[in-house]
């Protein structure tokens, strides 16, 4: 059996708000999982990319190419266990000069098994044009 | 009712600091750097346990080991005391002030590799108090 690892996965986009406003929007996972690290990864975005994207369009309205989601890893860590709940922490950062202002909202508690499909309810507003672009990769360089 | 002082006293205390590094500079300057590190902790009454690095495509990355652990705001102000990118630095601020427990953000690339540069450090210690 393999070992299990914590990761922590955030996925982010930025733009501006309607006071002009550089404004982020991030989600910042983290589950006990597991596996070989780089699969992990790979199925962990999967999961996470239509899920944050079905998240800014309910809370904004906004339909978000995957190319302008910015995933970013942290090192793994050691867990006990694996467990199938991803723990998921929002955050609305808005910019004023060079200021960042984080707005806390609710977090969530998802199920990482088959039996979930998170594009369920994300479905109806996929954007096939933006299929083929590859999610960027986050460099802590995130200046909006 | 919980107010925002009391989520960011509710943040977990750190036991490592990251920092992150956008330049590539020569080995005898990231010694200067290990005994630099290890003299601001000692201003805020920290103890260096070990420090890691690793490479990235703009620079380094540091993983500084402490003791005992500190608390969220104490842990960014050594950050960046001890050279974090700023707009980093900031976005820490933000997330801890909106009681984000994992807000120490320092993101690795699949393969990267940690390497210890420095071990007990307290044998490496300045002399003077």
């Amino acid at each position: 059996m393999s070992v299990a690892r914590v990761y922590h996965m955030t996925l982010a986009t930025r733009g501006y708000s309607p006071s002009q406003n550089a404004w982020s929007f991030e989600a910042h996972y983290t589950a006990a999982l597991s596996g070989d690290i780089g699969d992990v990864r790979v199925d962990l975005a999967d999961f996470g990319i239509p899920h944050f994207r079905g998240a800014i369009m309910r809370r904004y309205g906004l339909r978000i190419p995957e190319g302008r989601i910015r995933v970013g890893w942290e090192r793994e860590e050691p867990a006990l266990a694996s467990s199938p709940d991803v723990h998921v922490e929002f955050r609305e950062m808005t910019y004023r000069g060079k200021q960042a202002h984080a707005r806390r909202l609710p977090s969530e508690v998802l199920r990482y098994d088959v039996e979930y499909d998170p594009e369920a309810d994300y479905d109806e507003y996929e954007d096939e044009s933006d299929e083929s672009e590859d999610e960027e990769e986050y460099d802590n360089d995130e200046r909006p | 009712m919980i107010t925002m002082k009391d989520r960011r006293l509710s943040l977990g205390k750190e036991r490592t600091l990251k920092i992150d590094k956008d330049c590539f500079v020569d080995k005898d300057w990231i010694e200067d750097y290990v005994h630099l590190a290890i003299v601001t902790c000692r201003l805020k009454g920290v103890r260096l346990l070990r420090i890691q690095k690793s490479r990235t495509r703009k620079g380094f990355h540091f993983y500084l080991d402490i003791a005992p652990p500190v608390e969220a705001e104490l842990a960014n102000q050594l950050q960046w005391l001890l050279g974090d990118d700023c707009g980093r630095v900031d976005r820490n601020r933000a997330r801890i002030r909106s009681g984000l427990q994992g807000w120490n953000k320092l993101f690795e690339r699949p393969n990267a590799r940690l390497r210890a540069i420095c071990r007990s450090v307290d044998a490496l210690s300045p002399t003077t108090q």
